[in-house]
This record gives structure tokens, C-alpha cells and sequence, in this order.
């Protein structure tokens, strides 16, 4: 008949165990999957993240040197990350905040300010302390 | 003879977590007949899955079902390697058994949570959950995703466990334990849950061979029916008995789950003890033409997958069959002459995935 009574007055002196989420965030695991972003500089649009996107969210533009991204159909599943040559789409260990309009990112890349050879490793690290 | 009234329990009832309706034809406070009513949850998966390539279904046959989503890509997985004649390497059918086991883990708490709702008993409600949580935080800890966690692939899984990962969860699990150990006594002992459920929908083992039904509905009735031991992942080389209870009610239903519990965290911590180092993932490529079948053990119960390649990039059928499909006519069987109070107990004993079986 008591065996809860323990666990009930243990829990009356202890910590609470939920967080008062917006204001306190956990640190996420260092390998969770949060969202995906684009470094755009390393981008050869050879359209391999779009062929390979189980939830097709990925548009890649290549005459307008657009990659377009629906965020809110992402399933952060990370292949996209696996398959890119040129390390090009980096995982964020972050969750993406809400948002009131489900509105698509585009990347756009710049004529004069792509690099004549992506350096992958390099790239994807600079592109995580920007977040 | 008294009237017949007809209610329509569900689709949306408190007790159940997903649109299950049960039209229930009641004598008085007896239930004399029930007729389930399903397809409020149709999502046409198997219809999308022969308009996907094979790796990309992984990913959608993991949203089959929101809680035991690791044993469908599992399972797919398994068919499709079986029809490209394949194995996974060795170290990743041992990563898949810790995975499904904690899945099923998660999966058997999130149901004691919602039993101990269902009696009524809401302080044993909250702390179930709360366990469960530390369960899902060893899963996001190893995949990098609480739910639809994503690391199965055809060939093996998608990414390696450093030590770090394998510490942080060997550490988790023994906190997971614990907890499970506080509550466990209250749901085999407590006297609010044992008037809830013992003795409520009862149903004999040979019915419950007659009627297919399968998992801890099966193994609550004493037949010794568990789909682990195929053999499948590293199953085969893990200590394990099914767990089965005889007194064929709700009271044995929860029991087993129970047990399971801690079954599944003794079969994680001998597969993190056997498991070896090596690749975890084998390439393959295009597909040849065939058919394959593939079970496993969900939470639930038996789960099988059928798929049919004409040789194509896409399957050209896929067929899934949920274990709550098959214990449905059990559980019409048990709500056959019982009272209304205990029909959202019953109903919710068999542990039902609507999600899973309409796809």
C-alpha cells in the first residue's frame, strides 16, 4: 500500500524534475541531429542532397545558384550531411526556433565569392561558430 | 430481456492515445458485443514507399509508428538485406539490439504510464513518464534523436559509437534502473492497480492461439511466443528466455511488460559486454528482383515486413503487418461479458498502435 509513499515524499524534497523550458535550455548531446544549415561558399549544386532527401526539401538551383531549403519539412535525418562532396551542408546540434510563417531558406551564392576549390573540414568548422 | 443501449467508446477517448473507436453493445453494464471500427489514422505509407528508392524508405518506414520506430526501419532493413543477400557487420547487429531494446523499453513505459492513468492512479502516471524520459535521453544520447532516431540503414547502421557514447550510456542505465526499481513494486503489489486489473478480460490460452494473438497479449496467456527468438540482429547470441505470465488477465498483460523491462535492460548490458569492434556498416548496390519477408519482435508484438522488387529502383510492393492487428479480435474476445469500468483497462492492455496498423 506504501510503496509509492516513499517515491511521493522523495520527491517532495528533491529537485523538480522538469525545466522552465524557454527561459533554461538543456545543452544538447554532442551528437544530436538539431537542424541543418548551408555553407553555401562550398556549394558545387551538383544536386545530390536533392536526389538523395527522403522528404524532398531540398531544391537545388543550379542556373540561379540557389539552394533552397524547406525547413519545416526537413526531418533532420542528416543524409543530406553524409552525401555532400564538398561537406557543404553541416548538421547544428541545435534545435531551429519557431516561427510564425513557414517561409523557405534560400541560399544564394555569390559569383565573385565562391572559392575555386572547397577545403572540406575546414569549412564546416568556421560555419558552426558563426551559429 | 432488458434493453440494448449502444456506445461508441472512442475514437477519441481519454484512455486511448490514438483514434481507436469500439462500438460497444451493452446489456445493463455488460458488454455483450464490440465491434472495432478502424481507418480513422489511414496515411497511405505503403502506397508512398513504392514511389521512394530503397534507402530513402528507411526514413519513412520509421514514421510508421511514432514509438517503436527503430523496429520498423529495423525490420525493412532486414527484408531488404535479405533480398540483396547481404549481412550487417557484426558490431552493428549488436548496436541494433541495444537500440530495439531500448526502444521497447521506452515503449512498455510509456504504456505503464498510461495504465496507471487509465486505474486512475496519477502520481504513478507521472513518475512512469518520468522514467521514460531518462530512457529517451540514452536514446538521444547514442543516435543524436529521442523519437525518430534514424541510425538503421540497409547494410548495417549509419554512424559508429565511440567509448565516450558506450560510457555515457552504461552510466545512464544504471540511473534508468534505479528508477525502475522504485516503481516497480507499486504495479506488481499496489492494491488500486491489482483491483483495476486482475481478473479483467480474461483471455484463455487456447482462445488466444485461435484468435493469432501475439506478443505480451500471447505471452500473458502462457504460450511462449517471441519472435527474438529468430535470432535476429545479435539475438542469437545474447542470454534470453521470453517472459511468460498464465493468469490470462490484464494483471498478466502488465506483468510481462513489466518484466520486460527489466529483461531488456539485462539484454543492453550484455550486448554492450559482447560487442565486438569493426565496421558498421556494409555497402550495397542496385537490386535485384525477388521477395523477402522479415519479422521482428515490436513492443507489441510479432511485426512483419514483405516487400516485392520487380528490380526497379523503387519496391514495387511493401507490405507491413502490425502485431496490433492481430491481437484486435483478442481484444474483442476479451471485451465480451465485461463491465463497462473495466472496458478503457482492457482495451488499453493490449497495448494498441493505431498509427502502426493503418499506416
Amino acid at each position: 500500500m506504501f510503496e509509492m509513499l516513499r517515491t511521493v515524499m522523495q520527491n517532495l524534497f528533491s529537485r523538480p524534475a522538469t525545466r522552465l523550458y524557454p527561459k533554461e535550455q538543456r545543452e544538447p548531446f554532442p551528437s544530436a541531429r538539431g537542424h541543418i544549415e548551408s555553407v553555401i561558399e562550398n556549394c558545387i549544386f551538383c544536386g545530390l542532397c536533392q536526389k538523395r532527401c527522403p522528404a524532398d526539401c531540398i531544391v537545388v538551383d543550379r542556373a540561379g545558384k540557389d539552394w533552397n531549403l524547406d525547413p519545416y519539412r526537413c526531418i533532420i535525418c542528416g543524409v543530406c550531411v553524409e552525401v555532400c562532396p564538398t561537406k557543404a551542408i553541416v548538421m547544428s546540434t541545435y534545435f531551429r526556433k519557431p516561427a510564425r510563417m513557414r517561409e523557405p531558406l534560400t541560399y544564394h551564392q555569390e559569383e565573385r565569392g565562391r572559392p575555386p576549390k572547397a577545403k572540406p573540414g575546414q569549412d564546416p568548422g568556421e560555419a558552426k561558430d558563426q551559429m | 430481456m432488458p434493453g440494448r443501449t449502444v456506445i461508441p467508446f472512442g475514437p477519441q477517448h481519454p484512455v486511448f492515445p490514438e483514434p481507436l473507436q469500439l462500438r460497444l453493445t451493452m446489456e445493463e453494464e455488460r458488454v455483450i458485443d464490440a465491434v472495432p471500427a478502424l481507418g480513422y489514422m489511414h496515411r497511405g505509407i505503403e502506397q508512398l514507399a513504392q514511389t521512394k528508392d530503397y534507402a530513402q524508405n528507411v526514413f519513412l518506414m520509421e514514421r510508421v509508428c511514432g514509438i517503436c520506430s527503430f523496429m520498423h526501419a529495423l525490420c525493412y532493413c532486414q527484408s531488404v538485406e535479405s533480398l540483396l543477400g547481404i549481412e550487417a557487420p557484426p558490431r552493428a547487429r549488436f548496436m541494433r539490439t541495444i537500440q530495439a531494446e531500448l526502444g521497447r523499453l521506452q515503449s512498455h513505459y510509456l504504456w505503464l504510464g498510461l495504465v496507471a492513468d487509465a486505474c486512475g492512479f496519477e502520481s504513478l502516471f507521472m513518475q512512469a513518464w518520468r522514467n521514460r524520459e531518462m530512457i529517451m535521453d540514452c536514446q538521444e544520447a547514442v543516435s543524436g534523436s529521442r523519437v525518430t532516431i534514424s541510425t538503421c540503414a540497409i547494410g548495417g547502421c549509419r554512424r559508429d559509437w565511440d567509448d565516450g557514447v558506450l560510457q555515457e550510456l552504461t552510466r545512464r542505465l544504471d540511473d534508468v534502473e534505479r528508477s525502475m526499481d522504485a516503481i516497480a513494486p507499486v504495479f506488481f503489489e499496489d492494491p488500486l492497480v491489482k483491483q483495476r486489473t486482475v481478473g479483467a478480460g480474461i483471455i484463455t490460452k487456447q482462445e488466444a492461439t485461435l484468435l493469432g494473438a501475439v506478443g505480451p497479449v500471447a505471452r500473458a496467456s502462457g504460450i511462449v511466443e517471441d519472435m527474438r527468438r529468430l535470432g535476429y540482429a545479435a539475438y542469437d547470441e545474447l542470454d534470453f528466455k521470453p517472459v511468460v505470465e498464465t493468469s490470462c488477465d490484464s494483471y498478466a498483460r502488465m506483468i510481462v511488460r513489466l518484466r520486460e523491462t527489466f529483461q531488456a535492460i539485462n539484454l543492453i548490458r550484455q550486448a554492450l559486454k559482447k560487442m565486438p569492434a569493426g565496421e558498421v556498416l556494409n555497402k550495397w548496390k542496385g537490386t535485384p528482383e525477388g521477395e523477402a519477408i522479415s519479422r521482428v519482435e515490436q513492443p507489441r508484438g510479432e511485426l512483419m515486413y514483405y516487400i516485392r522488387s520487380n528490380g526497379g529502383k523503387n519496391p514495387e510492393r511493401l507490405r507491413i503487418r502490425t502485431p496490433t492487428l492481430s491481437n484486435i479480435p483478442s481484444l474483442v474476445k476479451m471485451l465480451k461479458g465485461s463491465r463497462l469500468s473495466d472496458v478503457p483497462v482492457i482495451a488499453l492492455s493490449i497495448d494498441s498502435c493505431i498509427s502502426c496498423t493503418e499506416r
